[in-house]
């Protein structure tokens, strides 16, 4: 025993500090001070249990793997996702946490009982009611639920038993005996100099992370961290009692020296850092300064066999102790035994791609490996592979050829690349999943198409920053500039929105560059998904790739083939506007992707996505067909017809796996395609329209089950007549915005609002009417029946499918910036959770938003009715969605009625059915709707 | 060297009494009355104001407005934009387009149009229908029910930078055009004593709201900062000084124009430039009326005033000069052009606009031209020869001064 | 000799225009040299009366219309004359009126009275003796997540109502002139005693009901006049009503020099006012004055009188009810209230009214209810004189300066509000009595 001094005292008075009013979370030790003793030995009960290792069991190999398979990018410890049920008030603010807490304490006291600091006082805690008051929470089954149901994420990946409520609150039942609070001794900090425990979360603060080998998780999860917390269970006192020691061993010296590196309240931590390394007191600074030499000179030292014999004394507890066979239970010494995640294989996955003015080099923008590849086409070799962002889209040139620039949808940036540095020499933010770029011809302004934001960035190539948004339409994609250089071309992916029942309506937004305003909107009715968009060298027209879904037909048409047909816009300069199919009866051409048209203006090359082709459109016999009919023929009929399409498509050229972008050599000898799935570009010789050679872009020759799901959902093959893939209604795995009539209910009942596959596989059950207990289900038989009406998937394709689809990542949400909310969030987050009105009368608790839309999911994976259902719907209960970037996901509701956020509840709440609101003013709702953005 | 000399004596005079100062006005006026009664001289002889003598007047019947009840103007360089209780109209290239519900337009009455510089959009304010986009031939509606807008009764409308601004009959609206983000103000965030806004003007980093019942509202980009202007005497039924701050706490109209606010009233007009306030008012001043619809700062030193008795453009603050367009009697043929300093009419011109009513709501300026509109119509001066604040001293004067 | 008389010419040609700066302070003659009183104010009361003559007197010469209006024609058909109707009707929420809404009762009771109107004047033989039907068109003065700007543009320009009366909300009344003004609608209020509702220079609007101004005036003579009292604490409700509607009764006591001891308020909805009154008791005022609803007053009082407080309890018009009465019971002594109304007229035209009210909607009527009978019948006379259209219609309300109803006689000022003198109501034996000026 030091010189250092101890002070009692009882833990009413020790309890930390809180904001007044506010509770904030002071962490389980702070409650350890009152449940922490033979009559209240809670504490240990907990730090015995799973919960306790909750956070750290995100250090597992399987964390990372679950991570994988269900589309989180980020690591565990950072997703949002995982820390919303292994640790505690992991979305709560930084302010809301008082300095005792410790998020590495995982699933403890304050996760099921409320934040403490109000009802902690022990004066507060023997009167139940006045606890309640100030916020002591009794979970309920609900509660529980919120992370205790199965996830698929999970089962596919380690060992889980079913969840059993009523057996599970038998594992975890804490019941204390009351009686008086013991004293607890608190350590006060002393002049004394010489070194002492500080115990192994000042030693976490540092020593944690992927860089650290997670050395305090990895602690957390050996027979030291709980060595002290053994001491209260029946065997230890039996232990205890065979070997002489009278009492709770926890109170003895005896059995205390080795099972517990200190004395204070974090003694329940049991054998921690400081028992092996000695105190850190001394060390700990230097070693947190990166100071291992100073460290080890104040007493940092490196534990021998010696260190571990002081305790493991061959025959303790009538056990042995083999060193060599124990160390790797607790070895933390070496990085390579860091449990990083799982590194997946790595493909190409090249999107869209770009020619050098001379022809000499290819720009490939490759989607899986964030890379921009650059081939040399005369020897067609990969000659550089550039890192960029996250999911690259789009490419284009400077004019001078000096710049290349790639758009990165997965970061809402634009990286620009020096083309004689073949590197990325800087990063340009823009709006929302920015997909098309192209520059106006003097190369100063540079403009993005962004789906997300439904804008178009201007973007300052000299100061490199945007200037300014342009609105588009929804889901702006594709852009191409007119041959002046007059124009810009911007296809929009998604319809505008329009009234419920009524068919699609969807924008070729122009841009004039003299001034970068928007100089014409062209409305092209019935048709949605415009993606590919090229200008013919004369100008007089430009070419859109276009799809006409009949989503307003059940879908029982599919066998007489005419739910979606596939084709082409063609937009006259003077504004007129024709549509014509790529299809023919019983061989669709799905999915058409990109269009470029020949330097001669002579052919337009479309890429077929979904059945890889590439369709060659003869431009004069195009013309022909167009001039020689009736301005009613050009309206009504061509846009539907089936059997025109051969006058003027002079055949398809088969092509590899899924071909996206497209770009004509300029010497209009060859057209290279983006082969995305193959991890190839093909190039196809103009003259004698046939594919001439693949150029390999060296993706790994394995092909994953999760590969071969992605190629069975970009491929039409499964579909009647070859007319759609799935990637046709959930483009880049999201929506298409579309509500559906789909025929299993009866025709003309139950309209459906489409819905996003992004980061959905713990989000179960699917469908509005929760009927799908999994994908697979999702996609089995019943998929067959009502939407693709042809063979069923086998059964290896349904796992492959799921793989894939639980893959598809969720964007990075665009709302929320770190952990602070803004003034507006902060205020919908009360509301989002409020208990009480306006006039202060409780609301009941599923009138309460976050009773069913609870974190990290916001859904509790319930049915539920909130008075939405309308004429045409057979049932008032439908699936509570998730809410994780609900803002991309419009519109709202089962059979997308709300085109806003704000139209769910000024609209269609008049009842206060689907959450109390309307006693709320319209400065609240802004507030609410400010927050939901940022789940 | 005499005109120095005359110019010195002249500044000495600063001090004297305003009614001192009229005797030498008249001999003026004898002086140069004929000569200014030329319509189309261009600049006036010396010392006088520009006058508007020659109009062009538009009513839907000749097909061109959809409605001549107009209720807001908006010039967009050469083009303008019109806002009726029945529509919205284009004038371009002497040619006239309009929008009305059936082309789209969410809502028949236009009570306001801002311009955004940076990407051309032309947001409309609907009184009633909330707020539309206009954008290539597209309107978007942003309204109380699917967007984060208080209040579809739309006043006035400002765009600065990125942000639109509202002002609603509920409170204030600022729409972040790129984030999307809506911010309410009233009472619960801004020192408004009443949310009733009534209009919004904003420029050179500042945002300015007249506030129905709470005075005009200023807002600085930068700090983020509220600041409210009120009348000093907090009484409805007074004013107690001229110049101790604004007129009424009742505003219904406000123009910033190189960092001078013009702050109408039903009350008079208030002047500010940041220091001092001047008050205007039908009985000290050639305000043709207290009820002032609108106001239009030309200039920090001209302002144009919509009023229910015609249009009162103060010409010429330094001078206190004014030209007030209003018809004389109900059954005039033409408005007449009253120069006054201060409340002292010095001369009358006759106009040859024709407008059958000087009732007028809106007023926006337009390169030298003026445009007007009212109940019944609108009506554009033709601003040839137009010359800021008061015409300087011919040349020949000049030189025979000399001698 | 000649470049002499050039030089003074130049001299007089610029002289005058740099004779007044901008910037100078000069005070310049107040208009018009007849002392003119605005809202009757006595002498002691008047702003800055005991300080300086306010440089411009507002609201004595008529708010005139000058716009195109009167040169619209009428109509060549219509099936029915529709006339608007905006009041409290559903409880709602809103930005406008800070919160939800409060005064439903009083709405129910005003649209009964308008209706009435509108069935006697169809009885009448409807417009002009001509059989087509006068029709109220009923709107909630404060629409879900709108305000009362929403319903007056839907009444104006989708279903052309002629004329509209409405409504008592202070923010409501006051967004619906606003609209009115722009729309160029006639209104009529019956219900908002807001001073300020009508001291806005809107030649559209006028108010029969005597408004808060009146009633201050005459609790200030009576409680500092009559009863010599001069200690003062007000507990009033933090909303527009209560802020706006108490500052006449402030300002007097201030300007006779008996400032409140101390001016408290609370929350919509509250129920425990003793926080306050314990605070209020330890200044030992002589009388407490409220501002408020009915509810919110007798809960005061009540605990007024629990807590063994017995001065003078002061409050607003909307207190003098009879369900005021039943929840103070016994406490309802030496309480006093201003209030537009003489239910005990006796007068021929009230006692038919109650009559035939009560006959009409099984209950008998009280203020609100009767002054929107006046009010539309107001309204309806005017429509009858002037045609159908709005801006005649308009002259004709303006050109009424005295008018005999069912509420008594309606005096009406410059600007079309009047300006009969309020009642005092004063409880005795449990009951509300009512005392003019004249007998006080």
């Amino acid at each position: 025993m030091t010189g250092r001094a101890l002070l009692l005292a009882i833990c009413v008075v020790s309890a930390v500090s809180a904001g007044a009013g506010e509770p904030v979370y002071v962490g389980a030790e702070v409650c350890g001070e009152c449940h922490d003793s033979p009559q209240r030995d809670q504490l240990d009960r907990w730090y015995l249990s799973p919960h306790a290792r909750a956070y750290a069991a995100l250090a597992l190999p399987e964390a990372a793997e679950i991570a994988r398979i269900s589309g989180i990018e980020e690591n565990p410890f950072s997703s949002p996702i995982c820390l919303g049920c292994h640790a505690t008030a992991s979305d709560v603010e930084a302010w809301q946490f008082d300095s005792t807490f410790h998020i590495e304490d995982g699933v403890q006291c304050e996760r099921c009982h409320g934040p403490g600091s109000e009802y902690m006082a022990a004066e507060i805690m023997f009167d139940s009611e006045a606890a309640q008051l100030a916020g002591l929470r009794k979970p309920d089954r609900r509660a529980c639920m919120v992370c205790h149901k199965e996830k698929g994420s999970h089962t596919a990946v380690v060992e889980v038993t079913p969840f059993n409520y009523d057996e599970a609150l038998k594992k975890i039942a804490h019941p204390g005996f009351g009686g008086e609070l013991r004293e607890v001794t608190v350590r006060l900090e002393t002049a004394d100099d010489d070194p002492h425990v500080v115990g192994v979360m000042v030693c976490a603060s540092c020593h944690r992370g992927e860089s650290k080998g997670y050395v305090a998780s990895k602690w957390r999860l050996t027979r030291h961290a709980e060595a002290y917390a053994v001491l209260g269970t029946d065997a230890a006192r039996t232990m205890a009692f065979v070997e002489g020691v009278e009492g709770d061993p926890r109170q003895s010296d005896a059995c205390l020296q080795c099972h517990a590196t200190e004395t204070g309240i974090s003694r329940t931590r049991g054998i921690q850092c400081e028992s092996c390394h000695g105190p850190g007191s001394k060390h700990a600074a230097q070693a947190a300064a990166g100071e291992p030499v100073a460290a080890h000179a104040v007493g940092l030292f490196p534990p021998t066999r010696a260190t571990c014999e002081r305790c493991h004394v061959p025959g303790i507890h009538g056990a042995d102790f083999d060193f060599n066979s124990y160390l790797p239970q607790v070895d933390h010494s070496r990085a390579d035994m860091t449990m990083a995640q799982a590194a997946a294989i790595e493909y190409k996955t090249p999107f869209n791609l770009t020619v050098s003015a001379d022809g000499r080099r290819l720009f490939v923008a490759c989607e899986a490996s964030d890379s921009l590849m650059v081939v040399d086409t005369p020897t067609r070799t990969v000659v550089a592979d550039i890192p960029v962002g996250n999911l690259p889209h789009g490419v284009c040139l400077s004019p001078d050829g000096k710049r290349a620039y790639v758009s990165n949808r997965g970061d809402d940036t634009v990286s620009v690349i020096d083309l004689s540095a073949m590197a990325a020499v800087d990063t340009i933010r823009v709006g929302d999943e920015p997909h098309g770029v192209v520059t106006d011809l003097a190369g100063r302004t540079l403009y993005v198409a962004n789906a997300g934001s439904a804008d178009v960035s201007v973007v300052d190539l000299e100061q490199r920053r945007e200037v300014k948004r342009l609105s588009a339409g929804r889901g702006a994609w594709g852009v191409s500039r007119s041959p002046d250089g007059g124009e810009i071309y911007v296809t929009n992916n998604l319809s505008h929105f329009v009234p419920f029942r009524t068919p699609s309506r969807s924008e070729v937004t122009v841009v004039g560059t003299e001034r970068s305003m928007i100089s014409d909107r062209v409305m092209i009715p019935e048709a949605n998904l415009l993606q590919g968009v090229d200008v013919a060298p004369g100008g007089e027209f430009a070419l859109v790739t276009l799809v006409r879904t009949k989503n307003l037909v059940p879908m029982t048409r599919v066998l007489q083939g005419w739910v979606m047909t596939n084709g082409i816009g063609v937009l006259w300069r003077d504004g007129r506007f024709d549509q014509l199919l790529l299809d023919e009866p019983d061989n669709y051409f799905a999915d058409p992707t990109d269009v470029a048209i020949t330097p001669d203006g002579r052919l337009a090359f479309v890429t077929g996505g979904g059945v890889d082709e590439v369709a060659v459109v003869d431009l004069q016999r195009m013309r022909a067909v167009l001039e020689s009919a009736s301005e009613e023929d050009r309206r009504d009929l061509l846009p539907n017809h089936l059997g025109v399409t051969t006058e003027f498509v002079e055949r398809r050229i088969p092509v590899g796996r899924n071909p996206r972008g497209l770009a004509v050599s300029p010497d209009g000898l060859f057209v290279y395609v983006a082969e995305a799935l193959a991890d190839a570009v093909a190039v196809i010789d103009v003259e004698s329209r046939v594919k001439v050679a693949t150029i390999d872009l060296g993706g790994p020759e394995e092909i994953t089950l999760t590969r071969k799901g992605e190629s069975i959902f970009h491929s039409a093959e499964v579909t009647y007549g070859r007319q759609f893939s799935c990637h046709s209604c959930h483009p880049d795995g999201g929506i298409d915005n579309i509500t559906y009539d789909i025929e299993p209910d009866g025709i003309g009942f139950n309209p459906v609002d489409n819905r996003t596959l992004r980061g959905i596989l713990d989000t179960a059950p699917f469908k509005w009417t929760g009927k799908n207990k999994t994908i697979s289900r999702q996609c089995g038989p019943r998929l067959a029946v009502f939407f693709t009406r042809i063979d069923p998937f086998t059964l290896d394709q349904v796992v492959a499918l799921e793989s894939y689809i639980r893959t598809i990542p969720r964007n990075p949400n665009r709302y929320r910036v770190g952990d602070q909310l803004t003034p507006s969030q902060r205020r919908g987050k009360a509301l989002f959770e409020r208990t009480v009105t306006n006039s202060g009368a409780e609301i009941p608790v599923e009138g309460r938003c976050n009773s069913c839309h609870p974190a990290p999911y916001f859904t509790n994976r319930e049915l539920a009715t909130v008075g939405t259902a309308s004429e045409l719907d057979t049932h008032d209960v439908f699936d509570v969605p998730h809410l994780n970037n609900i803002y991309e996901s419009a519109p709202y509701l089962h059979d997308g009625r709300a085109d806003t956020l704000e139209e769910i509840w000024t609209r269609f709440n008049p009842n206060d059915e689907h959450g109390v609101t309307n006693d709320m003013t319209k400065d609240q709702l802004n507030d609410l709707i400010e927050y939901l953005k940022t789940l | 060297m005499i005109l120095s000399s005359t110019s010195r004596r002249c500044n000495s005079l600063r001090e004297l009494r305003f009614g001192a100062s009229l005797a030498c006005f008249a001999a003026v006026l004898l002086t140069v009355g004929s000569a200014a009664s030329a319509a189309d001289e261009a600049a006036g002889p010396v010392g006088e104001p520009y006058v508007y003598t020659h109009w062009e007047t538009f009513y839907a019947s000749e097909g061109g407005l959809p409605n001549d009840h107009i209720f807001a103007i908006t010039a967009d360089g050469d083009r303008l934009w019109v806002g009726t209780e029945d529509g919205l109209a284009l004038y371009e290239n002497q040619t006239w387009r309009s929008w009305r519900e059936k082309d789209g337009l969410p809502w028949r009455v236009v009570s306001a149009i801002a311009v955004s510089e940076k990407t051309g959009d032309v947001w409309v304010g609907l009184f009633g229908g909330g707020l539309a986009r206009f954008s290539g031939g597209r309107f978007d509606n942003f309204n109380q029910f699917n967007s984060g807008l208080v209040n579809d009764v739309v006043y006035g409308v400002a765009v600065l930078d990125d942000t639109v601004w509202v002002a609603t009959t509920a409170g204030l609206s600022a729409l972040d055009t790129v984030t999307g983000e809506w911010e309410i103000y009233t009472e619960k965030n801004a020192p408004m004593e009443e949310i009733w806004c009534y209009n919004v003007d904003a420029g050179d980093g500042k945002v300015y709201a007249a506030v129905w019942g709470g005075g005009i509202l200023e807002w600085d980009v930068k700090t983020r900062r509220w600041n409210a202007h009120r009348d000093p005497d907090r009484e409805m039924e007074i004013d107690l000084f001229r110049d101790d701050g604004l007129i009424h706490i009742i505003t219904t109209a406000v123009s910033y124009v190189d960092r001078v606010l013009w702050a109408a009233t039903y009350f008079g007009l208030s002047r500010y430039d940041g220091r001092h306030w001047r008050g205007y008012m039908d009985h000290d001043s050639g305000l043709a009326s207290n009820f002032i619809n609108f106001t239009k700062g030309r200039s920090a030193t001209s302002s144009y005033n919509a009023t229910d008795r015609g249009l009162a453009v103060l010409s010429d603050f330094s001078t206190d000069t004014w030209v007030s367009y209003r018809r004389d009697t109900e059954d005039a043929a033409t408005w007449t052009a009253h120069i006054s300093v201060g409340n002292e009419e010095r001369r009358a011109m006759s106009t040859d606009l024709s407008l059958p009513n000087h009732f007028v709501i809106a007023v926006e300026i337009q390169g030298n031209d003026v445009w007007i509109g009212t109940g019944h119509g609108l009506a554009r001066g033709v601003g040839a020869g137009f010359f800021e604040g008061l015409s300087t001293p011919h040349v020949e004067v000049a030189k025979e001064a000399g001698q | 000799m000649k470049a002499m008389t050039l030089l003074m010419s130049v001299v007089a040609v610029t002289f005058p225009f740099f004779a007044t700066g901008g910037d100078t302070q000069d005070p310049t003659p107040v208009p018009g040299a007849k002392k003119q009183v605005y809202g009757d104010t006595p002498e002691e009361l008047m702003p800055y009366g005991k300080f300086t003559e306010p440089y411009k007197r507002f609201f004595l010469e008529p708010n005139e219309y000058r716009g195109y209006g009167r040169h619209i024609p009428e109509p060549e058909h219509v099936d029915s004359v529709k006339i608007g109707f905006l009041g409290p009707i559903e409880a709602t929420v809103s930005v406008a009126t800070g919160g939800a809404s409060h005064e439903e009762q009083m709405g129910r009771k005003m649209l009964q009275g308008a209706r009435l109107a509108i069935e006697h004047a169809n009885a009448r033989g409807g417009y002009r003796g001509s059989k087509t039907p006068y029709e109220l068109v009923v709107r909630n003065d404060n629409g879900l997540w709108g305000a009362s700007g929403n319903e007056i543009v839907d009444l104006a320009y989708k279903e052309h109502v002629w004329a509209i009366l409405g409504t008592i909300d202070g923010a409501n009344s006051h967004i619906a002139i606003r609209v009115a003004l722009k729309a160029e609608v006639p209104m009529m209020n019956t219900g908002d005693t807001d001073p300020t509702f009508i001291e806005t220079a809107i030649p559209w609007v006028c108010r029969n009901i005597t408004d808060d101004r009146q009633m201050s005036y005459l609790l200030a003579d009576y409680v500092f006049g009559t009863l010599g009292l001069t200690r003062v604490a007000a507990l009033r409700a933090n909303n527009r009503y209560g802020r706006m509607s108490i500052d006449e009764f402030r300002d007097a006591a201030t300007r006779l020099g008996h400032p409140f001891l101390a001016e408290l308020n609370y929350q919509l909805g509250d129920t425990d006012f003793t926080p306050q009154l314990e605070r209020i008791k330890t200044l030992e005022p002589e009388a407490v004055i409220t501002w408020g609803d009915s509810e919110e007053s007798a809960l005061i009082l009540a605990q007024m009188r629990a807590m063994g407080m017995e001065q003078l309890f002061i409050g607003s018009d909307r207190m003098v009810t009879p369900e005021f009465l039943e929840a103070t019971g016994d406490g309802a002594f030496n309480v006093v209230a201003g209030y537009p109304y003489d239910p005990e007229s006796g007068d021929p035209k009230q006692v038919a009214f109650v009559e035939q009210f009560t006959a009409r909607f099984g209950e008998p009527p009280e203020t609100y209810a009767a002054h929107a009978y006046d009010g539309m019948t107001q309204l309806i006379e005017a429509i009858e004189r002037a045609g159908l259209n709005r801006a005649l219609i308009r002259d004709e309300l303006m050109a009424v300066t005295s008018w005999h109803g069912v509420t008594g006689e309606k005096v009406y000022d410059a600007i079309c509000s009047n300006r009969s003198p309020a009642l005092l109501a004063v409880v005795e034996d449990g009951a509300w009595t009512f005392r003019s000026l004249g007998d006080r």
